[in-house]
């Protein structure tokens, strides 16, 4: 695949907890089993729901996201469960 | 005939504010049968009805799985309720929907409470409430915030429902052929209708349940729903049937059940967004984005926490002080009082040395109880608490703990018993366990005063502060080394997942954090306080008999009182030598008690840390401290200035007290052994009134004598650790 295709495609799904403070992405998959994949899928991570970075704990971990109009927290571990595509704030712009 | 509405509602959203404002102060907490979750209930009258109202944990769902999720879940589904009201969010509506989605299924009358509407209106966000009455099939009542305008329009909803008589209500069944407001699409719904054919043979289950409900929880894998189809006689057809539905299921929608189920109800709320909701085109930027700019900053966020903490330590414990001097002196007061008008004996004794202090070492705990409940209330209130746990979960992620664990942790340091009922803030069961068992080692002020007699009597000051720094980091350090070693072994299942929510930022009602106060004091009391009251007992029994009721001494006693009334010395003179024969007398007593004979026994398992050389001859009495140290460690001292019969307080100009000079000269402790003393109490066994709070708080006796058992022995190990290798370093 060159490089001209891979530009005109979806970027590459990422793991939430790769993602940067102040990037957005939709849930693509949640790679988590059991009681974690539960309050995941209810708390509205479901396949397409968009989501933000917000910020990282002063610590680094864990993560802020907004998620359905809210705000909640989820440690990087539990974030590197769940597979993301990044939406590329750049290219969205420039193409409005 | 009492009608039951239970409230349901995701965590924040103002269900218990609703609950006091509906109940008033006219309700009782107790815990749930066999957990350590809290069921609050109360009872009030509309229009002649009675009405019960249970106040059901916060729950984002009805398939999760801790514990108060649970709790929640079975008492919907299975519970004598007659009503639901369902407290939802109005600023956050999307996912406070996605419990209602599954309270719909239940089949029972709902009453909508659109809470925070303020909120809502603040952000731009507008709801056209008849529209969500008509998807929902309930009445919909919009209450404000805190102040809940609303719950009077909410009574008359309720009894509308009840009556029968609200056009607004629905019947989803009949309209639909059976299947509920949501329709999960041909593949879900076929399987859902073969689960239902094989559940529908057992009628007891039937009757218990609705079908659609225990359908749809099987394929999500509620915990609960599964129990019950493991319990009927038709489980193996109900099994067969489910793991036939989910694999065909995987295999044409190419997800598992659990996850289809959740997209199709968050794709229901999706379309009823669009038709009840209107967003801002542009939000403007709320008060909580701009308040967490500051109070969870890279580099202020710690800071600012660590302000917070130091204020709260300073109101319950600085503070939190003087009623608890007041009370002591008081209790102190009204013992001494009492044993000098009351004729010497066992009754006397037993009032002023057993019952009296007994229930003054119960109620000292109340100020601190109240003061620190309340802040910590006002924080869960105000919604601080989950930036807290924001801010230090992943320090103590490395102790094995949650970001909820610190508050209790560093609160243990002023005292270990309202650390412990801290720890309710903790939603996972696994990691309130961890804290619990890890805050007895953090070392408390009643601990501190016992190293500041012994240290200060075998130290220079110098070298005294440093071994008083020393227990302390020695406490926190092994808080954190038990913290990993119990989530490796003992919990080492997958910890619970840390997906918080962080609600915003809320102004707290006064009379919530007041009826929280009052109702912890409460719990406190009834629950641990008759615990506290009979080990205290207990303990004065141990160290008075069989002494007290020896007549030949009480006859010896009163002959040389009388002697020495009828000196011919000044009365202050008198007064001293009065106090030198109570003290010598208390002193016989201890020191031939039942207590002591214990002591004895005891002595040599602890030889290898108090008398490393077999020289002492009084190792024995250290063991009598330790023993009545179990009440309340400050205790240690004054029973130590009673076994050696020397006062605690110093005189004037000298810097040892007497007792301190007693422990230096007679006791035989020397430097080394001082300091394993000191480890020894640090660990020992948390006191009496932690180990009723652990019990409480743990919910079973089993985790309370593992607390005394594991502080034994790492009390031990380290103390003996302590005078090992300071031998090596040539200590002695």
């Amino acid at each position: 695949m060159t490089q001209n295709q891979l530009d005109g495609m979806a970027p590459e799904p990422k793991f939430l907890s790769q993602l940067l403070p102040g990037e957005s992405a939709t849930v693509l998959q949640l790679q988590a089993t059991g009681a974690i994949r539960q309050r995941l899928l209810e708390m509205g991570f479901i396949r397409g729901a968009t989501l933000k970075v917000e910020k990282l704990a002063p610590l680094g971990d864990p993560m802020e996201l907004v998620l359905k109009g809210y705000h909640l927290s989820l440690r990087r571990d539990e974030g590197a469960c769940i597979l993301v595509v990044p939406i590329a704030a750049t290219a969205n712009s420039s193409v409005a | 005939m009492t009608s039951v509405l239970a409230l349901a509602g995701n965590p924040n959203c103002g269900k218990t504010t609703l609950f006091n404002a509906l109940t008033g102060a006219r309700h009782h907490v107790a815990n749930w049968p066999g957990v350590t979750v809290e069921r609050r209930s109360g009872y009030i009258e509309v229009k002649g009805q009675q009405l019960e109202v249970v106040d059901l944990p916060g729950t984002y769902s009805l398939a999760a799985r801790s514990e108060d999720e649970r709790i929640a879940a079975t008492f919907l589904a299975e519970g004598q309720v007659d009503l639901i009201i369902n407290v939802l969010d109005a600023s956050n509506l999307e996912r406070n929907l996605y419990l209602t989605t599954q309270l719909l299924e239940l089949g029972k009358p709902i009453v909508f409470v659109l809470n925070m509407m303020d909120d809502a209106e603040r952000h731009g966000i507008q709801i056209d409430i008849p529209a969500l009455e008509t998807l929902l099939g309930g009445p919909v009542i919009p209450t404000i915030g805190n102040r809940l305008t609303g719950t009077d329009a909410l009574k008359a909803a309720v009894m509308g429902v009840l009556k029968g008589a609200d056009p607004k209500v629905r019947d989803f069944e009949a309209e639909t052929a059976g299947h509920g407001p949501m329709d999960y699409g041909h593949d879900i719904e076929g399987e859902i209708e073969k689960l239902m054919a094989h559940t529908r043979r057992d009628e007891d289950l039937t009757r218990a349940v609705r079908p659609r409900w225990l359908a749809l929880q099987l394929l999500e894998g509620g915990p609960e729903a599964l129990k019950l189809a493991q319990e009927s006689h038709a489980r193996e057809a109900i099994t067969a049937q489910l793991d036939e539905s989910r694999k065909f299921l995987h295999s044409h929608l190419g997800e598992d059940a659990a996850t289809l189920l959740a997209e199709h109800r968050y794709g229901f709320l999706h379309g009823l967004m669009l038709e009840v909701v209107t967003l801002p085109q542009a939000p403007p930027e709320s008060h909580t984005s701009k308040l967490d700019r500051l109070l969870t900053h890279r580099y202020l966020g710690i800071p600012l926490f660590l302000v917070v903490m130091v204020a709260i330590y300073t109101l319950s414990f600085v503070l939190g002080k003087y009623p608890q001097d007041w009370i002591d002196a008081g209790f102190k007061g009204l013992a001494a009082f009492l044993a000098a008008k009351l004729p010497a004996g066992e009754l006397t004794s037993l009032l002023t040395d057993g019952i009296i202090p007994g229930v003054s070492a119960v109620i000292v705990f109340l100020p601190v109880i109240m003061v620190l409940m309340g802040c910590i209330s006002f924080l869960e209130d105000t919604g601080y608490m989950a930036r807290a746990a924001f801010i230090m979960d992943r320090a103590m992620h490395l102790m094995g703990l949650h970001g909820k664990s610190f508050i209790p942790l560093l609160m243990g340091s002023g005292c270990n018993v309202p650390a412990i009922q801290a720890t309710r803030t903790i939603e996972s069961k696994q990691d309130r366990l961890i804290t619990i068992l890890v805050t007895p080692l953090i070392s408390c002020s009643a601990r501190l005063q016992v190293y500041i007699v012994i240290a200060g009597t075998f130290f220079k000051p110098f070298g005294a502060a440093l071994a008083i720094l020393a227990m302390h980091f020695l406490g926190f350090g092994l808080a954190m080394l038990m913290g990993r070693l119990l989530r490796s072994t003992l919990f080492s299942g997958p910890s619970a997942p840390f997906v918080m929510e962080l609600p915003p930022y809320r102004m707290p009602v006064l009379k919530a954090t007041t009826i929280h106060m009052w109702d912890k004091a409460q719990v406190f009391l009834t629950r641990a306080g008759t615990t506290i009251f009979a080990g205290a007992t207990l303990v004065w029994f141990l160290s008075r008999y069989p002494g007290i009721a020896n007549t030949g001494w009480n006859q010896e006693y009163q002959q040389q009182r009388v002697a020495v009334l009828a000196l011919h010395v000044s009365q202050s003179e008198k007064d001293e030598q009065l106090k030198n024969l109570d003290l010598a007398r208390e002193s016989r007593i201890v020191n031939h008690s039942l207590a002591a004979a214990l002591g004895k026994k005891v002595e040599p398992f602890l030889r290898p840390i108090l008398d490393p050389d077999h020289k002492r001859t009084e190792a024995w009495k250290d063991v009598i401290a330790l023993t009545a140290g179990f009440v309340a460690k400050e205790i240690v001292v004054s029973t130590m200035a009673v076994i050696h019969q020397a006062s605690e307080a110093p005189k004037a100009g000298e810097r040892l007290s007497p007792l301190q000079v007693a422990l230096r000269d007679k006791t035989g402790l020397t430097p080394l052994t001082a300091l394993a003393f000191m480890v020894f109490t640090l660990i020992y066994t948390p006191c009496l009134g932690t180990v009723a709070m652990i019990r409480r708080e743990a919910g079973s006796w089993g985790w309370a004598g593992f607390s005394v058992a594991y502080g034994l022995v790492l009390g031990w190990l380290l103390a003996w650790g302590t005078v090992v290798f300071g031998r090596m370093m040539g200590f002695v």
